[in-house]
């Protein structure tokens, strides 16, 4: 469910390649897997969300990315 | 082009690009409809001062032919021409009444002293009185004496009128014509603002469809030859911002797909964000 409403956000941003973007930051960034994604770990994911978004985009719209999976916590 | 304009959806565009056409084609009806009810005013004006103009003159003639045929009574004593003076008198009689009903409030005055001046019934029994007990030399003096007075008075209230109406004529006339130059100007200036407007909006409009498609088949064709660094710069709120927006989503996820160090590179990002 949480994962579920990252990912809709993170489609906005990069498409076809949400998926893979967002399963490489939480297995490699935060060390879990999607299944086991908990609110915890929200501000951990948005910072790299931020930071990951960054390389592949604009940084005020990997900011404003950022910005928005923080507040689904 | 100013921002509003630019964040309009197309088809609001298109809708407001119409109806600003159409606005300025109503706006110059309305002024040429309000011109033309002004000029067929002035019209309907000129052609009742002609005819006031006309049965006046008519009436002058035909009163002159009363006293002509007066005097030709006097002078042979047929009584025809008593009939012949009879229908004159009628006639000249309708004549002023027509003219009189189209006079003005003003001129009503003058009308009136002029129909007063040719009630000479009474004075007419005086001559055929004279006359028939065979005084024709006295018949004819009353009769000279009458319509000299009277026809000169007349004459110069019919002038004063005819002046007047001449004056009104030309005065309506100016006015007409100044009515007409202002509705071909108008005509003129609204079909020069309409080709101007048009113009602009079809610049506005075309620049704010083209120059956004023609950046993202810029954009296309880097990406399709391999430079993933381009940017995709479309700074509107609607379809076009819609398609700029998905066109950058699409880039990103090529770059992200084609990065082949990515992880690499978000380590070392990730380091230097710690910092």
């Amino acid at each position: 469910m949480l994962y579920d409403k990252i990912l809709n956000i993170t489609k906005y941003y990069l498409g076809p390649a949400a998926e893979p973007f967002l399963n490489r930051q939480i297995t490699r960034h935060l060390k879990t897997e999607a299944s086991k994604l908990e609110p915890q770990h929200i501000s951990e994911l948005a910072r790299w969300c931020g930071i990951s978004g960054a390389l592949v985009m604009d940084k005020a719209k990997a900011q404003e990315f950022s910005q928005k999976v923080r507040s689904v916590a | 082009m100013s921002g509003w304009f630019k964040n309009l959806r197309i088809r609001n565009k298109l809708l407001l690009s119409f109806f600003a056409v159409i606005l300025l084609g109503a706006i110059a009806l309305t002024l040429n409809i309000s011109y033309m009810i002004n000029v067929r005013a002035s019209t309907d004006r000129m052609i009742t001062e002609t005819q006031k103009m006309t049965a006046l003159r008519e009436f002058q003639s035909v009163y002159s032919a009363v006293e002509m045929y007066e005097r030709s009574y006097l002078l042979s004593g047929n009584e025809e021409f008593l009939e012949k003076r009879e229908e004159s008198e009628i006639a000249a009689g309708n004549l002023l009444e027509k003219a009189r009903s189209l006079a003005h409030e003003e001129e009503k005055g003058e009308f009136a002293k002029l129909a007063e001046m040719m009630e000479g019934e009474e004075e007419f029994n005086r001559v055929v009185a004279l006359y028939q007990s065979g005084k024709r030399k006295e018949a004819m003096a009353l009769t000279q004496e009458l319509y000299s007075e009277v026809l000169d008075e007349a004459d110069v209230q019919i002038s004063r009128i005819i002046n007047n109406a001449q004056l009104l004529l030309d005065q309506i006339n100016t006015q007409t014509q100044s009515q007409v130059h202002k509705t071909v100007a108008t005509g003129f200036i609204v079909a020069l603002a309409s080709v101007l407007l048009s113009l602009l909006l079809a610049i506005l409009l075309a620049g704010s469809i083209t120059t956004p498609i023609a950046h993202l088949r810029d954009v296309a064709e880097k990406v399709s030859l391999g430079d993933l660094s381009i940017k995709v710069d479309v700074d509107q709120k609607n379809e076009i911002g819609e398609l700029g927006d998905s066109f950058d989503r699409m880039v990103t996820a090529v770059r992200f797909f084609a990065a082949q160090d990515g992880e690499a590179q978000e380590d070392l990002a990730g380091k230097e964000g710690q910092k």
